[in-house]
């Protein structure tokens, strides 16, 4: 099977940031030296803050704690002077081997939802936090403004170009990306040459003053441009009206104009002539005034410099991707040469990416993304409302569903539990999704759902039973298509409930629910139970479940002669082989209902074919999974759009 | 809705200028001027629209109005919220 890879993600974010210089006194703290680090040794160091602060903390396996001070370390790290970047292939090493690492190390690692961007990824793979952006993007109202970063705002409508890969990259949606290439200072200053990353109104406006002129005393672009004077690199976007993006660079050192076009349009460069022309006079009305600024500039005619294109084979294969290409060259281009490569199939997933990065920026104060609400509909009222309405616009929404029918469903299901963690407006918790009236109602709430992912609550009894009800509705459905005959006979907790069992003080209700599969051919009672043997049984563990096979040898025939008043079962399973599986994982008292949960899904022909589980968290998801595509729901259009949306993909992937 | 201020200038009534008018330019990309004199405290669409009117083959409501190189205007606030002065220049251009 394949897992959700969490710990993925995590390992990516430690490994692209490998120069960062940890500055805090945590790190110091945890004998750091602050000289830049390969990302291996970071990350290792950040595993012994976090295991000594969860060990502060009584030693329990809090997940929020352990995030929190995930974030701590984020914050934290700042940006290196840049003197090495790695190549990729290293890169890529190190993270297979922190991958490793952290399977053994990390093993209850998590991820949290309200984590934020700090540093441009380098890699093109959707975290989580990805994918909640694009379905903000997706459920928000065209004017809603999702992105603010500094002076830059975007809105839904302009973002929504990051949605459809046919689409060029909003000019608002550009400025927005430059803005974060601007916080990372190892960007802004590599090997001691200054970068200015001029944004592209700008350079509308450079363009509209070379094509009008400029007055005798300059206006305010003059101000901007006398800032260029204190950078040895000035990187400017060009546009060519509804058609083409690309990067012209004013390379001081080697007084040449530099052109990145992922398009090789070498023929078309009258934008740019007009965006010099327009800088020329700014830079003339500069030299004329009195209180020049000392400068490395070898000269200030620009315009008698030459242009050399740098990219010398088309790297774009489609239409549409020119904006997102020239970011990538803004990001990467030293000089000399990009610092990374970059292919088409990069780029295509960078338009997603791109989305989680803006969305996620840590400094993006738009309100709707950090209560990461918006999500997938929202946790007001008001709000999903809203966000239902612009879903109806079947246009717009195929971009969804085409990325979505892309994501693998542990992604989705990932995906859908860190935005169900996500809820807190008190009104949306009490809302019920998934409710099932027959035989007897049980309702979940979106707190009781929320439960569900909570690694220190033990599992509540309603889900336990409403799962149940859908393992067999499952298996109904499935028996109907194949016209097989059923060959599982389900009992919920309830069973208990009636028998007055569970509430025996001597048991703790819940845990100690073991499943009972049976057979009437081989007339044995398997007995399989996750839970920690209590050392009370020390001497005798089978002596725990004698009660309470006692009690269903009472009791079940009681029931069989009610259900089906003709039959002639007369079993006493008391008498029964008893085979108590010693090969099944023994988790702690918290996860076992979730264990036989899995046990009563999986259990077939006499055996338990466990399948591989990263850990607890993991098969908390898919708990959540079950319950929330349990086709019987009566209340699934309570859900969000987005949610139902998720859950349709989820079944497609399934069958 | 309005306040009063307001609703005694559209009454006509003539009470002392409470705050200065100012004069705003918006300059577009080809070169069009577009004057328009404004109160402090009035919404800056007021100077949109006007541009709008002289520019018929600008899409209503489209393209972007910049102060200062850096700072956006939006017509729902006013030259006072971002220090707008007398003979202040609106870069105006079409989306890209």
């Amino acid at each position: 099977m394949d897992s959700y890879n969490i710990e993925s993600s995590n390992a990516d974010c430690l490994d692209s940031r490998p120069l960062k210089k940890p500055k805090c006194e945590q790190l110091n703290d945890c004998d750091l030296s602050p000289s830049p680090r390969s990302s291996t040794s970071l990350a290792s160091s950040c595993n012994n803050i976090e295991s000594s602060h969860v060990y502060d903390l009584d030693a329990r396996p809090l997940k929020e704690v352990k995030c929190e001070q995930m974030n701590d370390v984020d914050i934290s790290l700042s940006p290196p002077s840049a003197t090495t970047l790695p190549s990729s292939s290293p890169v890529n090493n190190d993270r297979r081997i922190l991958l490793d690492d952290e399977k053994h190390q990390n093993h209850h690692e998590q991820f949290k939802v309200d984590q934020t961007y700090d540093y441009l990824p380098q890699d093109y793979e959707m975290t989580d936090l990805d994918y909640c952006a694009l379905m903000t993007i997706e459920s928000s109202l065209e004017s809603d403004i999702l992105v603010k970063i500094d002076d830059i705002f975007v809105t839904q409508s302009q973002l929504s170009c990051l949605l459809d890969p046919k689409k060029f990259l909003n000019d608002d949606v550009i400025s927005a990306y430059i803005c974060c290439i601007k916080y990372q200072a190892h960007l802004e200053s590599r090997n001691d040459v200054k970068f200015y990353f001029e944004n592209p109104f700008i350079t509308v406006i450079l363009k509209r003053d070379g094509k009008l002129g400029v007055g005798q005393d300059g206006n305010h672009i003059t101000k901007i441009v006398r800032n260029y004077l204190k950078h040895e690199m000035v990187l400017i976007p060009i546009n060519i009206k509804e058609t083409h993006w690309y990067l012209a660079i004013i390379n001081t050192q080697k007084c040449e104009i530099q052109v990145l076009d992922s398009l090789c349009w070498d023929s078309n460069r009258v934008d740019l002539a007009d965006t010099l022309q327009g800088l020329q006079f700014h830079l003339d009305i500069i030299g004329r005034q009195q209180n020049l600024i000392s400068h490395n500039w070898k000269d200030l005619q620009i315009i008698s410099w030459t242009i050399t294109e740098q990219v010398q084979e088309p790297m774009q294969k489609d239409g549409s991707s020119c904006g997102l290409f020239m970011l990538k060259f803004m990001e990467y281009w030293t000089g000399d040469s990009l610092s990374h490569p970059i292919t088409q199939e990069d780029i295509n997933c960078f338009r997603y990416k791109l989305a989680g990065i803006l969305l996620c920026w840590k400094t993006n104060t738009a309100q709707t993304t950090h209560q990461n609400m918006s999500l997938l509909g929202s946790s007001n009222d008001q709000k999903e409302t809203k966000a239902t309405d612009s879903l109806l616009e079947e246009t717009k929404y195929q971009s969804l569903m085409s990325i979505l029918s892309k994501i693998n469903e542990n992604e989705l299901v990932g995906g859908l539990c860190d935005y169900i963690k996500s809820i807190n407006c008190p009104e949306t918790l009490e809302k019920v999704w998934v409710r099932n009236s027959k035989p007897y109602s049980i309702s979940l709430t979106v707190r009781k759902l929320q439960e569900i992912l909570k690694e220190d609550l033990p599992m509540d009894r309603d889900c336990l039973n409403l799962v149940i009800r859908k393992f067999m509705f499952d298996e109904i459905q499935m028996m109907k298509k194949t016209k097989g005959t059923i060959s599982k006979h389900y009992l919920d907790t309830r069973f208990w409930m009636i028998t007055d069992f569970g509430r025996h003080p001597n048991f703790r209700k819940k845990l100690d629910v073991e499943q009972l599969a049976e057979t009437v051919y081989t007339r044995t009672v398997y007995i399989l139970d996750p839970t920690p043997l209590d050392p009370v049984y020390k001497y005798n563990p089978n002596a725990r479940y004698v009660k309470k096979l006692l009690c269903i040898a009472e009791f079940l025939p009681k029931a069989m002669s009610k259900v089906c008043p003709g039959s002639r079962w007369s079993e006493d399973v008391f008498l029964w082989r008893q085979i108590i599986l010693s090969d099944v994982p023994i988790e702690n008292r918290e996860l076992s209902g979730y264990f036989v949960s899995l046990f009563i899904c999986i259990w077939k022909d006499e055996e338990l074919r466990l399948p591989i589980l990263k850990d607890g968290y993991e098969l908390r998801k898919q708990f959540m999974a079950q319950l929330l595509t349990y086709k019987e729901n009566e209340c699934e259009d309570n859900m969000p759009a987005g949610v139902r949306d998720f859950l349709s993909c989820i079944n497609a992937t399934k069958s | 809705m309005s306040p009063p201020p307001e609703q005694d200038r559209r009454l006509g009534v003539v009470k002392p200028e409470p705050e200065p008018m100012i004069k705003l330019k918006v300059l577009d990309n080809e070169g069009r001027r577009v004057f328009h004199t404004m109160r402090m405290s009035d919404k800056l669409q007021a100077v949109m629209d006007a541009y709008y009117a002289k520019a018929p083959d600008v899409t209503y409501g489209s393209g972007t109005f910049m102060f200062d190189g850096s700072i956006r205007l939006r017509g729902s606030e006013t030259p006072a919220e971002h220090g707008l002065q007398d003979d202040d220049v609106i870069d105006s251009y079409e989306d890209l």
